[in-house]
């Protein structure tokens, strides 16, 4: 029924309205349709939706592509979307919202957010694909302020020796992702954001300050040595894990052993009176992992 | 003869800088044969000779010049003759009527469209013909420069530029520094593509030793005679040497840089710090960076925003304070330039990253790099937000461990401020025991005069118009004095902890608790543990550990282990030091019941208690009377 009132008002408008009005109709009553259809629309509509719009294809098919210039029309940073793609390949699924509307182009009403739930995203280092080696959680929560994080918002990706590769993080909503976009260019443009899936997110799991990592600990250093250097820390004592890291090709390797905490609290507090103290003669350094 | 003595008397410069490759002799006489002579029996005297010749400016004048069109006599020259080509045929006659500066004029227009064949082919044709009053064209220093810089553009090598430049002698045209800079130039370009080589062979390596000893032998030779360098030398040299990995002359060129006035240019002030990090001398990096900020010309450069990270970084894992404020130093350079720009770009530097500073400041004792470190991370942050509570703690053990009490107690203060009614703080923020224990340390360096000045300016503090009454604060004071042994300071300390109008919380009970049990008046301290009970404070985890201490103080392993099945009714866990003293002195007095209780214990809550190795060492010395 639906669908039959749908044509109805396309033929009528078709009929009499001017190439623009036509257009914007056309468009805004795919969405409407769409949206009321919540799931993914069956075959049979699917092929309704697109056998309406095939009739008038050859009439608005460089509407189209005025429109679709508009919509895809990338800021200036780097906005790398998985759906970009599919934006006018699958007319008949959401007209997904891209970036690009915060120009004032005549096709901004309806392209409004209507996506209302969590978007992840991945912040990587532009140069060298570093990210600050002292970076806290509470840092990344700054840079991208008014993006509403918190602190369990964000988790940090470290690859197999504990190096930082890159920050997942967990927006709220559509706009403060774009929020984030527009802080990070503020802020000096040294991070690239771009859109991940959920299923990135919920893999990875955060230390959440919660662990210390000691590097440069010699290798003939038992568990009793370890613990020893940690005297007067409240640690977990069945939580060491070690790791040999080579910085560069021709440095010598350097063994990393992960050891977690309780608490926030203790991990810093062990930071701060341990770091650089030594263990079997050789100073040690040590970092919090977010 | 004229050609003999013209040779005679330009300077003989002959360096042997690349033995490697032929060198070619700068002769201007084709050889001359030799002609068998009679044995120089008394000779008749031989005639005064003429004057030399007084023709100079040009080798040419050794041949036949008077003809303008080159011969092939004419070369034996070291300039090539050019090409016959009909096709610069037109150009060469023109250029025939140019004076020096038509040619100057011509050259900067092919330089500007990058025709350096024709540059070339040009300049040779000039230099044979005859300018307006009949004589060799004869051209100078910029001229030449032109000339240099399109045989490196068509792809000689150093060696033939070189060659080139002393064949200026002839001219008698003093080569400048642009001159040997288009000679570096060319070096550079050879090893940058001996770099991007695939593999080294040894063949490569000798002939970027080679072209090391070259360079470094040219650039002395500039500073010891010849045209002084300008920026351009020194930048190509020392980039050269960098990228060659030749760290030791770079450094002595380095050094000579603010003598001789020149600036650095950005590239090679970043490399020049790049590899001073990397090879491991951060104090070099240092007095490199101070010795730049000196001079006026170089004092602007600033290195990248990644490589002022590193520098950070490499300055925090060696403990070096000076290196540390100068990176902090560069950041807020940075961030200056960065507000200035339009649109505004609002750089920030990491809070870890002032965090790690205010560690290493600690370490080294520095208070410059405390202050300037608080004051980049209070610019990063903008009022936007406080920092962490962690960066205060740390901004507290820096103060601490450099005897600064007062200004510990005000940092304490603002953390209190902050924080103290946030949700979601942690109770052990203020604790004395773990995160105020540098403070703690530090009241009582001096014994009991320091904590009596502590606790009068406490109390001057709290009776101020804006009263600042802390019970973090008089917490520390309490254990002070129980560190010290001081009971009776501690008991009054604590009664006056009501005077000051300030209630005593479990801290205090515990700080208190911890006196008693130090002086083996156990019973007090069980009396001060039901006393808190009742007033309904709960006991923490660093309660129930003071009570089994004071148990074993008093050599009871039975009370400590009564107090040990109340923790675990509580819902604490008993660690596993805990465990361990009890153990000992079970050990000591042989009391093999509670050691049985002891092990169950560990057993239970998976403690791995481990040996008493070491500690047996100091019982089981053998002594002996031989020596």
């Amino acid at each position: 029924m639906a669908e039959e009132e749908a044509s109805a008002t396309i033929e009528c408008f078709s009929l009499s309205c001017s190439s623009a009005q036509l257009l914007t109709a056309q468009v805004k009553l795919t969405l409407g349709v769409a949206r009321r259809f919540a799931s993914p629309p069956s075959n049979s509509h699917a092929r309704r939706h697109s056998s309406i719009l095939s009739t008038t294809k050859q009439q608005t098919m460089s509407k189209l592509a005025l429109i679709r210039n508009a919509l895809s029309s990338r800021p200036s940073h780097q906005l790398r979307s998985a759906q970009a793609g599919s934006l006018w390949a699958s007319s008949h699924r959401f007209l997904s919202t891209e970036a690009g509307t915060d120009g004032a182009s005549s096709g901004a009403p309806f392209f409004q957010s209507s996506s209302d739930g969590l978007v992840y995203g991945r912040i990587t280092g532009r140069v060298q694909n570093m990210l600050g080696k002292n970076m806290l959680k509470t840092d990344l929560i700054h840079h991208l302020e008014g993006s509403d994080l918190s602190f369990h918002d964000v988790k940090f990706d470290y690859n197999r020796v504990y190096f930082l590769t890159g920050v997942l993080v967990q927006f709220p909503s559509r706009s403060s992702f774009e929020n984030g976009h527009k802080q990070l260019r503020l802020k000096g443009g040294l991070f690239n954001l771009q859109k991940i899936d959920r299923s990135e997110w919920d893999i990875k799991s955060s230390y959440d300050g919660k662990a210390v990592l000691m590097e440069g600990i010699p290798f003939n250093a038992t568990q009793d040595d370890l613990e020893r250097f940690l005297s007067g820390c409240n640690y977990d004592s069945t939580s060491f894990q070690s790791v040999t890291r080579t910085e560069r090709s021709d440095s010598d390797p350097i063994r990393i052993v992960m050891v977690r905490f309780p608490t926030q609290l203790d991990a810093s507090h062990a930071y701060t009176s341990k770091n650089r103290s030594f263990c079997l003669n050789a100073p040690i350094n040590m970092r919090i992992l977010q | 003869m004229a050609a003999k003595s013209a040779l005679l008397r330009s300077p003989t410069f002959l360096p042997k800088l690349l033995p490697s490759f032929p060198l070619r002799l700068i002769s201007t006489s084709p050889p001359l044969s030799q002609e068998p002579q009679l044995e120089p029996s008394p000779s008749p005297p031989s005639p005064t000779p003429l004057p030399p010749n007084p023709s100079t400016g040009s080798p040419f004048y050794n041949e036949n010049w008077r003809s303008p069109q080159p011969t092939a006599a004419a070369a034996a020259s070291l300039l090539p003759v050019p090409g016959q080509s009909t096709a610069a045929g037109h150009m060469m006659a023109f250029s025939q009527i140019l004076d020096l500066s038509g040619i100057m004029n011509l050259f900067a227009d092919y330089v500007a469209s990058q025709r350096w064949n024709d540059i070339k082919s040009v300049f040779e044709y000039w230099v044979r013909s005859l300018d307006e009053s009949g004589k060799p064209n004869k051209p100078d220093v910029n001229l030449f420069n032109h000339y240099l810089r399109a045989q490196l553009m068509l792809g000689a090598d150093s060696a033939e530029l070189l060659d080139l430049v002393q064949a200026m002698q002839e001219f008698a045209v003093l080569p400048n520094a642009a001159s040997y800079n288009l000679v570096f130039e060319a070096m550079v370009k050879e090893l940058e593509s001996l770099n991007n080589q695939q593999y080294e062979s040894a063949d490569s390596q000798s002939r970027k030793t080679a072209l090391v000893e070259a360079t470094t032998k040219l650039f002395d030779k500039m500073l010891a005679e010849g045209p002084l360098p300008d920026d351009g030398s020194f930048n190509l040299v020392v980039g050269l040497l960098i990228k060659a990995k030749h760290f030791d002359p770079a450094l002595t060129y380095l050094d000579l840089v603010p003598k001789y006035g020149r600036t650095l240019n950005q590239g090679v002030y970043n490399g020049c710090i790049q590899f001073l990090l990397n090879s491991n001398k951060p104090d070099t990096a240092t007095s490199f960076i101070d010795k730049c900020k000196a001079s006026a010309e170089n004092k602007n450069l600033v290195p990248t925003w990644n490589l002022c990270h590193h520098i950070a970084e490499v300055a925090f894992r060696s403990d070096n304070s000076k290196l540390a404020y100068q990176s902090l130093e560069y950041f807020a350079r940075w961030i200056e330039r960065g507000e200035k720009t339009r649109p505004q770009v609002q750089l920030s530097v990491d809070e870890g990253l002032a965090a790690a500073a205010l560690g290493t400041a600690s370490r080294t004792y520095d208070s410059k790099l405390l202050d300037g470190s608080w004051q980049i991370l209070k610019r990063s942050l903008r009022q936007k937000k406080l920092p962490n509570p962690e960066t205060y703690l740390m901004k507290i053990n820096a103060y601490a461990s450099l005897g600064q009490v007062k200004k510990a107690f005000e940092t304490l203060n603002e953390l209190e401020m902050a924080y103290r009614d946030a949700e979601n703080t942690n109770p052990e923020l203020f604790s004395p025991f773990t995160s105020l224990h540098p403070l703690v340390t530090a009241c009582c360096r001096n014994g009991f005069s320091s904590l009596d000045a502590v606790y009068l300016e406490l109390e001057k503090w709290s009776q101020a118009e804006k009263p600042y009454k802390s019970i973090a604060a008089l917490n520390c004071v309490l254990l002070g004095c129980a560190n010290i042994w001081d009971l009776d300071r501690a008991y009054e300390t604590f009664q006056a902890l009501e005077k000051l109008g300030v209630t005593p919380d479990i801290h205090s009970y515990n700080a208190l608790l911890y006196a008693f049990g130090k002086h083996q008046k156990t019973s007090e301290a069980c009396n001060v543990f039901e006393h808190l009970v009742s007033i309904g404070a709960n006991p923490n985890a660093t309660t129930y550990s003071l009570l089994v201490d004071a148990h074993l103080v008093n050599r009871d392993p039975k009370s400590a282990l009564k107090v040990i099945d109340e923790m675990v009714e509580a819902g604490f866990m008993p660690t596993k030091q805990m465990l361990k003293k009890i153990r000992r002195r079970c050990s000591r007095q042989m009391d093999y019941d509670s050691d049985d209780k002891v092990q169950n214990l560990a057993r239970n809550f998976n403690i791995r208690m481990g040996n008493e190795v070491r500690r047996e060492i100091l019982f089981n010395l053998q002594y002996s009377t031989n020596y």
